[in-house]
């Protein structure tokens, strides 16, 4: 399974994290985007919508290129 | 404008109660619904001793109630996480040291809020969870076992609706019997551990599998509101609306309570035997109150209308969209809240900036919020477009509105300076919950409305009135000798240009000031009756009007007559005081000047140091000078008067 980062999804992908990483991570973790978690995303763009469980979240591109995902195929 | 500080002496008024509930949650899980509903009016805005951060504090019942910031972690570098950790380790004051923990999940984002249960129950004190949104989370087909879920959390669980109110009954009971956790926690030090602890509590205490169908209508809605084009046009109507909704439905009450002041102002005059005591009551006090608490309408519709746009999760997405926008400038998208509510008054605009997570931008939000055109602001725009623009309503309109772009494009252009010098850096990369959008609560609404009003209101009663009462005596005394025999209102010397006795106004303090500093003020065309305006407009900005009315005479109440008066007073050299090109250099300083002690202290103490507030006050008079200057000089060679 090859990882990328969460920006380079395009909307309606879904991916599974495997890694956050950067001096907001333990936020991220926080506000649901933890390890093994599965995220939808639902619009690109600076910034964009991502979904984990039932938690929306609006990140910018600086965030999204911190988390490492597994995409579905 | 003035907005009130949140007092520092929590719960000073509930006597006696039996223990002390925090209520710790995330944000956006219903927490403050909660807390409106267990408290409703038995609640204030108080500031969480030696920080910036304010909780609500209420009774319910026989306990005192603090609803504590919102926070996703306990454990991150946040003010409001800061300040749940010290609260629930005993380290601030005792009035903020809870006795019981109520803790608010979510039963939408279960996964997210069990985390935060971990680190919640390691401090060891008794404690219940209520867990919120239970009907919500049950039409969408996630079912929990609130007795499985109780036993691995080892305390009780109440399952409720805060919005609806169901399952709140039992939450009164639960408390009175609240226990410290008794089940084996997993240490908040290993997330691995923490992750699959989790997992288990909620494969244990959900039907399998545990999948929450999607919120179609947040899709939905999302698609226009989100719009990086579609977003920013709805965000404008919903603006314009704002604006709209608040300049209509405010004039009625605004007018009301102008009348009210009037008559309560007359009525003293004619009960009063006529001296200091009458002038400083009449003139000082009443007059001084009036020209504050009329803007409380405005400000109690800017709050409930706010509350009611938060509440529905729209606001959220007006952050993101604005996000884009403000970025270019150096700010995040959550510093549009801030620079929204500064149009009511910068001082709880100010004390919102505190939902700007990183300090820099919160500081680039802070020093230039008071660019924004605040609704102290707004008679001055009145008095001096009027006297511009008498018989133009349509270019009085566009002059109007300019007044409030031109406040705009100060506060995004000195933003825009700030973080390439003195806060260098771009504005923190965003991250923002998107809440499920929701009807909207009436009630909670009304009562964030009360609460600010009450704040504002007891400013008014204090700060403001003691400025108003200082202002007064400077422009009384020294008395003239062999002046008219009363106070100020009844000069009518500025109108006798060859008169050789100083009028009282001339001969008091204010006057001597005025006079002393008028020549900074000569080249922006000002004389020194519109000094001493001025300078007693540092205050507070609405002083402006009352200060004119008290200097060309007779009595202050804002009424027509008094602006007219304003409007075709006399220098000493029998010129019009004023002009186009005065108005235009005056209306262009109010726009821009730092005109605003209480704005000041606000800055100072959110801001963390009086450094600040100085620098804020020199940018803005500088460039308001500035600006005055040059619009003094373009209306002169466009032809002036």
């Amino acid at each position: 399974m090859s990882t990328t980062t969460l920006d380079t999804l395009t909307p309606g992908d879904t991916a599974t994290i495997a890694a956050t990483a950067g001096d907001d991570a333990p936020l991220l973790r926080a506000m649901g985007l933890r390890e093994g978690m599965d995220v939808t995303v639902k619009r690109t763009g600076e910034p964009c919508i991502v979904e984990a469980g039932n938690t929306r979240l609006g990140l910018a591109r600086a965030m999204t290129g911190d988390i490492e995902v597994i995409p579905h195929t | 404008m003035n907005q009130g500080e949140p007092s520092n002496h929590a719960g000073q008024d509930l006597d006696g109660p039996v223990r002390t509930v925090a209520l710790v949650g995330q944000p956006n899980v219903g927490k403050t619904t909660l807390f409106n509903r267990l408290c409703g009016l038995r609640s204030h805005t108080a500031n969480i001793p030696g920080s910036t951060v304010e909780a609500q504090v209420g009774r319910w019942g026989t306990s005192r109630v603090i609803d504590l910031p919102g926070t996703y972690a306990i454990t991150l570098k946040q003010p409001e996480a800061t300040v749940v950790r010290e609260c629930l380790s005993g380290q601030r004051s005792d009035a903020f040291t809870p006795t019981v923990v109520l803790l608010v999940l979510d039963a939408t984002s279960l996964q997210r809020g069990l985390h935060l249960a971990i680190e919640t129950l390691a401090f060891g004190l008794p404690c219940v969870v209520a867990l919120n949104r239970v009907d919500t989370a049950r039409k969408r087909g996630f079912e929990i076992d609130e007795r499985r879920l109780a036993s691995w959390l080892g305390c009780e669980v109440v399952s409720i609706s805060a919005r609806s109110g169901h399952g709140v009954n039992h939450l009164q009971p639960a408390i009175a019997g609240a226990r410290v956790c008794d089940a084996p926690l997993p240490n908040t030090d290993d997330p691995g551990v923490c992750d699959d602890w989790v997992d288990g509590v909620i494969r244990e205490s959900t039907p399998r599998p545990p999948v929450l169908a999607a919120d179609h209508l947040s899709d939905r809605l999302d698609i226009a509101f989100t719009h990086p084009f579609l977003g920013v046009l709805v965000f404008g109507l919903v603006m314009a609306g704002l604006f709209w909704t608040i300049f209509a439905f405010a004039a009625v009450p605004m007018d009301l309570i102008d009348t009210i002041f009037g008559h309560v102002g007359g009525w003293l005059a004619s009960i009063l035997p006529a001296g200091d005591l009458r002038d400083l009551i009449v003139d000082g006090i009443v007059g001084g109150l009036a020209g504050t608490v009329v803007f409380l309408p405005q400000i109690l519709l800017l709050f409930f209308l706010i509350a009611l746009l938060e509440d529905t999760g729209y606001l959220a997405r007006a952050a993101f969209v604005m996000d884009r926008v403000l970025r270019h400038f150096g700010l995040p998208g959550q510093a549009f809240v801030p620079m929204l509510s500064a149009h009511a008054c910068a001082i709880p605009a100010i004390m919102s900036t505190r939902l700007v997570p990183d300090r820099r931008d919160r500081l680039a939000v802070i020093l230039t919020a008071p660019f924004l055109s605040c609704s102290a602001r707004l008679p001055v725009y009145v008095l001096l477009i009027g006297v511009m623009f008498a018989d133009q309503p349509v270019i009085a309109g566009v002059v109007f509105a300019g007044s409030y772009a031109l406040g705009i494009i100060a506060a995004l252009g000195s933003a825009f300076l700030a973080r390439r010098t003195i806060l260098p850096g771009t504005a923190r990369p965003m991250v923002i919950e998107l809440p499920d959008y929701q009807w909207p609560s009436i009630t909670a609404a009304l009562l964030t409305c009360w609460d600010r009003g009450w704040l504002f209101l007891r400013k008014a009663g204090t700060v403001i009135l003691g400025m108003v009462v200082v202002l007064w005596w400077l422009s009384a005394y020294p008395k003239a000798p062999e002046a008219a025999p009363t106070a100020p209102t009844a000069i009518a010397a500025t109108v006798a240009p060859e008169s050789v006795a100083p009028s009282p106004m001339e001969y008091s303090f204010a006057g001597r000031i005025g006079k002393a500093v008028q020549p900074v003020f000569d080249p922006l065309g000002w004389d020194w009756q519109l000094t001493v305006g001025v300078m007693t407009s540092f205050a507070a900005r609405e002083v402006f009007v009352s200060t004119m009315a008290v200097l060309v005479g007779g009595g202050d109440q804002e009424d027509h007559a008094v602006l007219d008066r304003i409007a075709h007073a006399k220098r000493d050299n029998g010129q019009p005081m004023l002009t186009t090109e005065t108005s235009a250099s005056l209306l262009i300083f109010f726009v821009l000047a730092m005109q605003c002690l209480p704005t000041l202290a606000v800055t100072a103490r959110e801001a963390g140091g009086w450094k600040w507030a100085a620098i804020q006050f020199g940018w803005m008079t500088a460039l308001a000078w500035g600006g005055a200057w040059i619009a003094f000089r373009v209306v002169i060679a466009a032809g002036g008067t």
